[in-house]
């Protein structure tokens, strides 16, 4: 039997009609109403557009107070001398950056069209500038201080649009679906950058004759050479990792880069910025043995502990953590407490995660680090610092303002999890004092708990205990956001399916077992979202700090600058430091979402 | 496929490995459970069959205490289940289970899905446990799948990834729930096919489901749920063709 199949491959598929007057139709014209409410976005769009242009280039804006102040808006007063440690720290942080990029293959590909297409409206926008700014038509035509900030607009528009319609045409039909790596865009910015850091005159206070003006210069030898070298660093450590990824297992490079970026933040904030002055006659004869005994026998127990039959491990780890508990009733040394209530917690889940053979030793290894990593830590933040600043603290401006933000939500994530893990626990008591915990602290604001750290909690620290400004506000933030974190995460547990704890339950996993391998990595997926959205909010909450009288980035741009009178007067450029403030800060909080929304589709949220 | 030719009936049976007693549950006022009294010996392949509502998933759910039993008990390889989580966690380290909604963890690869359980409850080393989940893949014919993620595989395909994953940890009994019941009617064989196979391998198995072809030609017993109690026990010959009970007459008059 044979039947006339129709071959579809026979009729072509017709391209999708594709004009303008059609787009326009279907987009912005589609009936009366609709009309007239997109011509009325559209001038209240070129409105803003035109007040925008109008106050960043109105000739009274004093850009100098920002430009002059940059370094105080960076670091406050970081010492001249010690400055290099400032570019090791952010050449640090460049080559991890560029070391992720490879490893993690970041970066797809670029379709010519969609290049084009960015360049032909960034270049209409440039031409719309040159009509919509202070010097466009309709405010005096022709002009000849105008006519030139017209004509640099307008031309910069044609050409970028040029460029654009070029990238899209000349590969020709042929090569219209090959692509571009975005990573080359990236590279080619960066070089944009690099020249124009090179070239730019930027306008800085001058002092003529007793009088104080506005000069245009280009900027320092201080800041070009280091960002030069930096770049060239970052590029060069992106071919190497490229060359390195090739010859070694994705999950070893990945782990490792992982480790440093973990290692990274202490290690830049306490030892290259704060440089501790450590007495190495101590460390040798006091925190060295302690580190060793308690590896050492702190090891066999948890060996004994993860390889015990029956209940012999469980009733060693609750020993334990009575004496750890207990230790805080007797006067001692602060680490000794925090080493004995970590062993506590580790042989509390040696059972669990002790594993066998190579496994227990991965397991003994961990707590060896994260034993020498406490004392080493305890050993640092004691000792005093050598970086002498008029302030409270070694950092100020944006560093300070990272450092908060970086801190707070590093720690308030696991704080998070765990309330969140309370708060859906089988154990009555655990769950009324997540709840209590959770509703007391995000019923308050944070900035109360930020001046209960400042006033009430040095009362409550034992004599010749000290806790910074700085690591103070740390912990009311860090508080605070666990609280949010933890509903958040309550919310992702919730949207687990019945069936999936069942098929652990099934399978003999015990309920840590499930919650670490099963629940929480499908919860903490569900709700990025939510996470980064509160990661967004804690960053821009650290501006609060000001109000205990730290030196954060805003406090800087919003109090001081324009209070400036030496060498300097910056009376009332509180405009200028403010619009530069809000747009350093959205830089950070757009780079988090889009992160965030790359996320969100790497891993499939939504989809199951 | 293995290429076993033994037919199913000449599986010597071994001693009694599931013994349940008067076992009765209640979900509130409700009782999904008035009595079961059963057992199954080792090897024994015994498929359940009922309206749904009858208690068959909620009886075999009691075996590995998914759902706690009220009143009876059941005994499994010689350890009773009670509220000792330590007997529990035994139990459910021997006697595997699979799901009529596959219930593969969707942020693991199969492979992964598959040697969770053995490396952590286990607690073997990791290549060894590849090793076996490899061969596992293999035995339901799926080893090009091993580094996908479940969501990228058919739902056939899905389901003899559960059954690997319950084998994985060297179960002495096999739950099946409803296998076949979520499964689009050109994927059931397949899975039917892998458990076919695993019964001639000599598993002890129970199956709830409404495969009347699989129940014919693999089953030892059938048992006939309704209103939370066996109604109908016997070899699928006597079942399909001398039923006595007038419910299941009925029953089977409207299936088949």
């Amino acid at each position: 039997m044979t039947v006339e199949l129709l071959d579809t491959h026979e009729i072509a598929p017709e391209p999708p009609p594709r004009r303008a007057s059609l787009w326009l139709h279907e987009n912005l014209f589609s009936s009366p109403a609709s009309g007239v409410m997109s011509i009325l976005s559209i001038l209240l769009v070129l409105f803003a557009y035109r007040g925008i242009l109008s106050f960043v280039f109105d000739p009274s804006r004093r850009w100098d107070a920002v430009t002059y102040n940059m370094r105080l808006l960076m670091v406050q007063a970081y010492p001249d001398a010690q400055f290099m440690r400032m570019w090791v720290s952010v050449g640090i942080i460049m080559v991890l950056l560029a070391a992720s990029f490879a490893f993690y293959r970041v970066g797809g590909r670029l379709a010519p069209s969609r290049l084009g297409s960015i360049l032909i409206s960034t270049g209409a926008g440039a031409v719309l500038g040159g009509f919509a700014g202070p010097w466009g038509l309709s405010f005096s035509p022709f002009g000849i201080a105008s006519m030139r900030g017209f004509l640099g607009w307008v031309i910069v528009g044609v050409v970028l649009a040029v460029i654009g319609y070029l990238v899209r045409t000349v590969p020709g039909e042929k090569n219209k679906d090959k692509s571009i790596p975005i990573l080359g865009v990236v590279l080619a910015a960066m070089v944009g950058i690099l020249i124009l850091i090179w070239t730019i005159l930027l306008p800085v206070p001058a002092d003529v004759d007793g009088v104080q003006t506005i000069v245009f210069d280009p900027i320092a030898m201080t800041t070009r050479i280091p960002w030069t070298v930096l770049a060239i660093i970052a590029v060069a450590v992106y071919w190497i990792s490229w060359f390195l990824r090739e010859r070694m297992s994705t999950g070893a490079a990945r782990g490792m880069v992982i480790a440093l970026w973990a290692a990274s933040f202490p290690v830049i904030v306490l030892v290259i910025l704060r440089d501790p002055d450590v007495n190495y006659g101590r460390a040798f004869t006091w925190y060295l043995p302690i580190a060793l005994v308690f590896i050492g026998v702190g090891g066999l127990i948890l060996n004994f502990v993860a390889g015990a039959k029956g209940e012999a491990g469980r009733a060693v780890a609750a020993v334990l953590l009575i004496a750890a508990l207990g230790s805080f009733l007797i006067p001692m040394e602060f680490l000794l407490r925090f080493l004995l209530l970590m062993l506590a917690a580790f042989a509390l889940i040696a059972p669990t995660f002790g594993g066998k053979g190579a496994g227990r030793w991965r397991f003994l290894g961990l707590w060896a680090g994260m034993v020498a990593a406490l004392v080493y830590l305890l050993m640092i933040v004691t000792a005093p610092s050598t970086v002498e600043v008029p302030g409270k603290f070694f950092l100020g401006g944006l560093s300070l303002t990272l450092l908060l933000a970086v801190s707070a939500i590093a720690l308030s994530f696991p704080l998070g999890v765990i309330l969140a893990l309370a708060r859906t626990s089988k154990m009555p008591i655990f769950r009324l004092m997540a709840t209590v915990y959770i509703e007391l602290v995000r019923g308050v604001p944070l900035i109360t708990w930020l001046i209960v750290g400042f006033v009430m909690f040095p009362v409550l620290l034992p004599p010749g205990v000290e806790v910074g400004p700085v690591a103070r506000a740390i912990g009311a933030m860090t508080f605070f956001s666990a609280a949010y974190l933890a509903e958040n995460v309550r919310g992702g547990l919730q949207s687990i399916p019945k069936g999936q704890y069942e098929a652990a339950q099934a399978m003999g996993l015990s309920t840590t077992q499930t919650t670490v391998f099963i629940t929480l990595p499908q919860a903490l997926r569900a709700v990025i979202p939510a996470l980064v959205g509160q990661v967004i909010a804690l960053f821009k909450d650290t501006s609060l700090v000001t109000l205990v009288g730290l030196f954060d980035f805003l406090h800087i741009a919003r109090s001081v600058i324009p209070n400036q009178t030496q060498p300097f007067v910056f009376l009332g450029s509180i405009k200028e430091t403010l619009l530069f403030a809000a747009v350093v800060y959205w830089m950070f909080t757009f780079t988090f979402s889009r992160i965030s929304l790359h996320l969100e589709k790497k891993l499939g949220v939504g989809e199951r | 496929m293995e290429n076993n030719e033994t037919p199913p009936q000449e599986r010597v049976l071994g001693d009694d490995i599931i013994i349940a007693d008067g076992v009765k549950k209640w979900f509130g006022d409700f009782q999904a459970l008035k009595g079961v009294t059963t057992t199954v010996k080792e090897r024994e392949v015994v498929v359940i069959i009922g309206p749904s509502g009858s208690g068959k998933s909620t009886f075999i759910r009691c075996i590995n205490r998914l759902e706690a039993h009220q009143e009876g008990t059941i005994i499994v390889d010689g350890t009773e289940l009670t509220n000792d989580i330590k007997n529990v966690e035994k139990i459910r380290s021997e006697v595997g289970m699979v799901f009529q909604q596959f219930n593969l963890f969707p942020h693991l690869t199969v492979l992964d899905n598959i040697t969770l359980a053995p490396q952590w409850v286990r607690k073997l080393p990791k290549a060894e446990a590849e090793e076996t989940g490899m061969e596992l893949l293999e035995r339901v014919g799926i080893p090009e799948q091993a580094h996908k993620y479940p969501g990228q595989l058919s739902g056939g395909q899905q389901q003899r990834v559960a059954i690997a994953r319950s084998l994985a940890m060297k179960p002495n009994i096999m739950l099946f729930d409803e296998p076949t019941s979520a499964l689009d009617p050109e994927m059931i064989k397949e899975v039917l096919d892998v458990m076919k196979e695993l019964a001639l391998s000599g598993m002890t198995m129970i199956v709830v489901t409404h495969e009347m072809g699989f129940a014919k030609e693999v089953a030892d017993r059938v048992l006939f749920f309704d209103y939370g109690t066996i109604v109908e026990d016997g070899t699928p010959e006597h079942f399909f063709t001398n039923p006595q009970h007038d419910r299941t007459k009925l029953f089977l008059s409207q299936i088949l």
